[in-house]
């Protein structure tokens, strides 16, 4: 280590590689992933050990494939404007604001839709207790639920600070990478529980 | 960008001069040092609790069904409550915060040479979420049928039904104490990875960082990597105790085993994570006391990488006997035995350091010693459970108690006994008694190793770790093993019996001491830079680096050590 | 010498070694608990290799905004 020895030049900060509001929810994101992934895989676990012919377990009901597949739909496009935000964003912060309500609405329209499916599927008799099939459908698709309706919130004070011009880019960017993330996971969820 | 937001922030409550009432710079304050020393004194606390467990139930099993003096009769259920809280407590309530969360708020902004962490209040947060931890602990002891008693692992079916741990509540409180001292770690790491990254000092490069600083960061990323499953499998199971789920209950398609990985996932890699700090403490400590640079930094720095990537692929060793493929167990033997590689490397860079040091035996260093001396025993002792053929005979033995307490009590006494009396100059602006600590010191480890020598030998000896009372195992309750059970517990006793020593010298040391100077150790990191104990914003002017923490001894210089931030 | 030269047969055939009642695969041939090994304990290595990759690219695209002028005098730091 020679270098560490020699007289090095008066040091100049310069800024940070990534913001500290963005480095933070890259980390939260990440424990979070990690939280879907053991939820994901438990779930593949129970089902692969499940005798064959009893997994889905012959009682539980179908799962509204084509239903769920909108509110996919709808989740995608929302995560699309979003994006738009953020490319908009980049000449002018409150540019962000139109695309965000977009993103915002669909968003309802994804929750709405799934407190719809809850109340649908649990009068029928498929309940958190009635199978671990129905345990694990409830604790996935409402785990990600409350992440959507978190970023739902996250998104009402992103208007709120946008209209104010109290917003920073860098949170602008965290608050955009929760967004995608909530996003993302869901087709990894809809693949594993619903196909 | 995020500086000057991160200063804007906590501009208005920690670093605006006005006076601070009594209640909120001891419980409200956003500044590190005080947050530290927050989750210091909780941990000593809890520790103090764990302690007090571990005499009941040693007592217990040294001398049977008589009663514990301070404690009285020891039922089944009490001592299945004692030792699963003794585990809990002192993983996730002692070695947890006092490791990372007490020296890392204490250490990161001080070593990287910054005013406070990014986010002050997150940080504040997280040492109040933890203290709501620790409460719903403590009251689980006062819930109808008393607390939780399935062993820390908490595996179902023991822990997922009231008819088997024969309490309700218990369980579900445990669980919730263990969530939420985990999403106060989320908080504390997040702080801790993001002020390392963006707050350094001008000129402090990656190869310039302090490793304590290094391994307590890789420490937080691997708690975010695996702690995520364990959170799910805790959802879970709390479903399962409360809401009457099936996720773990066979008759209904579930499956037991699938808490075991989910619960290893994490527990495995956890192991590391209260590792490297300690780590990262004795190569602070052993370069100073032997006036020496650290042998290879570059190959510490990336062997502390290599041990958390392979740290995610060794978990199912715990699982050899739970019904694994064993051709998977197989796999599983050679990655645990693999991690073993750059463990020992470290051990061979310290010791490569120390040779030819001029070393002086100060009572810092003494620990960091002992920490070496015995978590190699540790080391040496995992690799027999880790090969699955041997592990089938020793595991649930005593012997596996007597391993991971050679490896945890080196990290979470040891450890922390190393960087209290290191940098309690700096904490507390005042020396400790020497010649008291020294004492303590050799009473410790001479009395560490007469509680888990003899265990090895009970372990190898079949001895069961989950037996309350040997009076029902005969070939267990034969003369010389009772004499051995009860050296052990005497050795705790003499243990135990010191520790007040340091306390009263901790205690009286933090308002009576002997001044300390600003660099009493004559180190070379930054926070010796600085006053002692650091005033608020720490430093006047905010310090530039033109060199690695560990020039010591440099050739051409009247002194032997040449602090980070001194231009020549 | 009988039970020496028993145990080089089972040595011999691994397979016979598999009879093992509480396996996790019931049925040979079912590789999910393999396979949610390998995602699980890959996982976090491709996230943290994928933020890697992330905090590469920034430095090399900050570093391209920073080099064309070197010879600004440098911002100080108090």
């Amino acid at each position: 280590m020679a270098d560490s020895t020699t007289i090095r030049a008066r040091p100049v900060k310069g800024p940070p590689i990534i913001e500290s509001e963005l480095l933070a929810m890259i980390i939260f994101v990440f424990a979070d992933v990690m939280f879907f992934a053991g939820f994901i895989s438990a779930y593949a676990l129970v089902g692969a050990r499940a005798p064959i012919g009893w997994w889905p377990p012959p009682g539980d009901p179908a799962l509204p494939v084509a239903a769920a597949g909108g509110a996919t739909v709808a989740l995608l496009l929302s995560g699309a404007a979003v994006f738009q935000a953020g490319r908009a964003a980049k000449a002018d912060l409150a540019a962000a604001r139109r695309p965000l309500a977009v993103a915002m609405a669909l968003a309802v329209a994804f929750v709405g839709y799934q407190v719809f499916e809850f109340v649908r599927l649990s009068s029928g008799g498929f309940t958190l207790q009635s199978s671990a099939n129905g345990g694990f459908f409830y604790t996935i698709v409402g785990a990600h639920g409350l992440h959507a309706v978190s970023a739902v919130v996250v998104l009402g004070w992103t208007q709120r600070e946008l209209a104010a011009g109290r917003l920073t880019r860098a949170a602008f960017s965290a608050i955009r990478l929760y967004w995608y993330f909530v996003v993302l996971l869901w087709p990894a969820i809809y693949t594993t529980v619903y196909l | 960008m995020a500086e000057t937001h991160g200063h804007e922030a906590h501009g208005h409550d920690a670093h605006g001069h006005h006076e601070e009432g009594w209640f909120v710079k001891y419980f409200w304050s956003t500044d590190h040092k005080m947050i530290a020393k927050q989750y210091l004194l909780t941990g000593m606390l809890l520790g103090a609790v764990g302690a007090y467990f571990a005499y009941v139930f040693r007592m217990q099993l040294a001398f049977p069904n008589k009663p514990v003096p301070g404690y009285g009769l020891v039922t089944g259920a009490d001592y299945n409550a004692l030792v699963t809280n003794h585990g809990a407590i002192m993983i996730f309530w002692v070695a947890m915060p006092v490791l990372i969360a007490a020296f890392g708020n204490f250490l990161i902004p001080l070593m990287v040479g910054c005013d406070d962490m990014v986010f002050p209040r997150l940080n504040r947060l997280s040492y109040q979420i933890f203290l709501v931890s620790a409460l719903v602990l403590a009251a689980s002891f006062f819930v109808q049928g008393g607390a939780f008693g399935g062993a820390w692992t908490s595996y179902p079916p023991l822990s997922a039904k009231a008819e088997y741990s024969l309490t309700d509540l218990g369980p579900t409180l445990w669980l919730a104490a263990v969530a939420l001292e985990f999403v106060a770690f989320l908080l504390g790491g997040i702080n801790f990875v993001t002020t390392a990254m963006n707050s350094r000092a001008p000129g402090m490069k990656a190869f310039d960082i302090p490793m304590a600083v290094w391994m307590i960061v890789i420490a937080s990323i691997l708690f975010m990597c695996s702690v995520g499953p364990l959170v799910a499998g805790a959802v879970m199971l709390m479903f399962d105790q409360q809401v009457g789920t099936g996720f773990f209950d066979p008759d209904r398609g579930g499956d037991p085993v699938l808490w075991q990985h989910l619960f290893w996932f994490f527990g495995h890699p956890e192991v590391y994570v209260v590792l490297l700090p300690a780590l990262g403490f004795v190569a602070e400590i052993i370069t100073t006391f032997s006036r020496k640079r650290l042998f290879a930094y570059r190959t510490v720095l990336y062997t502390t990488i290599g041990t958390g990537v392979l740290s995610f692929f060794v978990w199912a060793h715990h699982q050899f006997i739970a019904g694994i493929d064993p051709r998977m167990a197989n796999v599983f033997s050679v990655t645990t035995v693999l991690i073993s590689i750059p463990i020992a490397e470290m051990t061979f860079v310290y010791i490569a350091t120390l040779f030819g040091g001029s070393i002086s035996f100060r009572v810092p260093m003494l620990w960091a010693l002992a920490f070496i001396a015995e978590f190699l025993m540790g080391g040496v002792t995992g690799i027999f459970l880790g090969a699955s053929g041997a592990d089938i005979y020793f595991h649930d033995t005593y012997f596996v108690v007597a391993h991971f307490h050679y490896t945890f009590f080196p990290i979470a006494i040891i450890g922390t006994f190393a960087g209290l009396t290191y940098w309690f100059p700096k904490m507390f602006g005042r020396h400790m008694n020497e010649t008291v600590n020294k004492v303590h010191f050799w009473i410790t480890i001479t009395c560490f190793n007469g509680i888990f020598l003899p265990l090895f030998v009970l372990g190898a000896a079949g001895d069961h770790r989950r037996i309350f009372d040997y009076g029902n195992f005969p070939e267990l309750s034969q003369p010389w093993m009772q004499d051995l059970r009860v050296f052990a517990t005497v050795s705790l006793l003499i243990m135990l019996a010191v520790q007040p020593l340091f306390l009263a010298n901790f205690f009286y040391s933090m308002f009576k001491g002997r001044k300390a100077e600003a660099n009493p150790w004559k180190a070379n990191t930054l926070e010796w830079q600085c006053p002692s104990p650091p005033p608020h914003g720490n430093f006047s002017p905010l310090p530039e680096v033109y060199r690695g923490p560990y020039e010591y001894s440099a050739e051409g210089r009247a002194d032997d050590f040449w602090p980070q931030n001194s231009p020549t | 010498m009988i039970r020496r030269l028993v145990v080089l047969a089972a040595l011999a055939l691994p397979g016979a070694a598999n009879a093992c009642s509480t396996c996790m695969d019931p049925r040979e041939g079912n590789r999910t608990l393999l396979w949610v090994t390998i995602f699980l304990s890959l996982l976090p290595l491709g996230l943290l290799a994928s933020i890697g990759g992330f905090f590469w690219y920034r430095a090399r695209t900050a570093a391209a905004v920073v080099a064309p002028s070197p010879d600004l005098p440098p911002v100080e730091i108090r």
